[in-house]
Parts: structure tokens; sequence; C-alpha cells
């Protein structure tokens, strides 16, 4: 039987880590950035019973993507629902109260519209990070509109 | 995650013009915290089976060892 000395399996388990994580750190690589919340901190809120929104414009664009942030909150469902850009904090909080929530994010416009090639850069996904959650159901689906027509995809947020 | 294969067909993903979240029907009394929304590049499917070539590699040594 052959056997293999403890150097030579210390340097296969060393190829072996190095390949996964090559290979894994790849798909923690951010390659287009469409909003890390780090600009134009507000707070969009319903309450009673018409929805509230807000467009925000002349952000970073290395932040927002195409400069521009558009914030639909209660479209339906409860009267009381909250959305947050917390920029110092880089994060976007959303709550409803005792009934369902519904809200939108929005990048870019008919009047100024992304012009992004998705895919550039190696991209093959959309990313949602969250660190935090307790929502117990919803449906989470975002919209693509292109120069060939519209279409959607449903996501799911994952931890950073 | 959503990979962009999962978009219906048609749509010209090097010419996006909007980007829309749309959250519906989020439950009663709930919160949720984001800290980024963008895109990233899936593992390739070559370099997964280089790792578990590599990991059976690294089984298979440690077996002859043992």
């Amino acid at each position: 039987m052959r056997v293999c000395s403890g150097r030579s399996l210390r340097r296969s388990y060393a190829f072996f880590l190095v390949l996964a994580a090559v290979a894994l750190g790849r798909e923690q690589c951010q390659a287009i950035t469409i909003d890390d919340f780090s600009v134009g901190p507000v707070t969009v809120s319903r309450t009673g019973s018409d929805p509230a929104e807000a467009l925000q414009t002349g952000l970073d664009e290395h932040h927002v993507l195409g400069g521009q942030r558009g914030i639909l909150v209660g479209e339906a469902g409860s009267e009381t629902q909250t959305a947050v850009v917390n920029s110092a904090a880089g994060v976007f909080e959303f709550s409803t109260d005792d009934s369902f929530g519904y809200l939108d994010l929005l990048y870019g416009t008919d009047e100024k519209p992304l012009n992004i090639d998705l895919t550039a850069d190696g991209s093959t996904a959309f990313v949602l990070y969250e660190t935090d959650s307790d929502v117990r159901s919803a449906i989470l689906n975002i919209y693509v509109d292109s120069s060939t027509g519209r279409g959607a995809t449903r996501v799911t947020a994952t931890s950073p | 995650m959503a990979p962009f294969s999962l978009i219906s067909e048609g749509i010209d993903l090097t010419n996006v013009q909007r980007i829309e979240v749309s959250y519906i029907r989020v439950a009663p009394y709930s919160h949720f915290t984001h800290t980024f929304f963008g895109t990233v590049p899936e593992p390739s499917g070559s370099a997964l089976v280089a790792i578990g070539l590599s990991g059976l590699g690294c089984l298979l040594r440690r077996r002859t060892t043992l």
C-alpha cells in the first residue's frame, strides 16, 4: 500500500483550501453596487390610508446606481409602514404594523434610465444582503426593464 | 440571491433601463434590515468540480496513511 507522508498530506489540504477559498471567494465579490444604503438618508412613512413615496436624486453613483433612488411605501396593507435609509449605519430598514406591508425600491426612471450592462464584470446574479429580519412571510421580486422588455425573478435575501 | 438565468426570457441584460425591488405581503409586525443590493458572479462550475476533485484527493490520501 502506498503511504503518503504527513508533509504531502498537508500540501494536499493546503491546495484544497486555497482552491476553495479562491473559487468561493468569487461569490462574495460584489460586481455592481445597485445600492449600499450609505448615502441619501431618508424616512418614508405611510401613516393613514395613502401610500408614501420619495424620489431621491443627485446621489453618489458609486453608492446608488444611476444616482437616483425611489421608495414607495404602503401601496396597500397596514396604515403604519415605515422605510428608513440610515446612511450613517449603511442600512435600509422596513417595518410594518398590524397588517401586511408593501414596499418598492426603484432604480432608474424613464427620464434618467440606467443604461447599464448587468453582466459586466462577470456578474450572474442579484444579491440582497440582510442582517436582521423577523419576517415570517413575504414575497420579494426583482423586476428588470430592458430595451427588449420587462422581466422578473423571485429573490431571497441572504446573510452577507 | 437571484441568478440572472431565472429572469424571464427575452430580457437584454446588457442594456437595463430600470430595476425595481418589490416586497409584497410582508407579514404583519415584521421588520427587516438590508445592507447591500447589487450583483455578484457565481462560482464557476469548473471551479466547483476542481474543488470536489481536490477534496476527494485529500480524502483518499488520508485513507492511505491510516
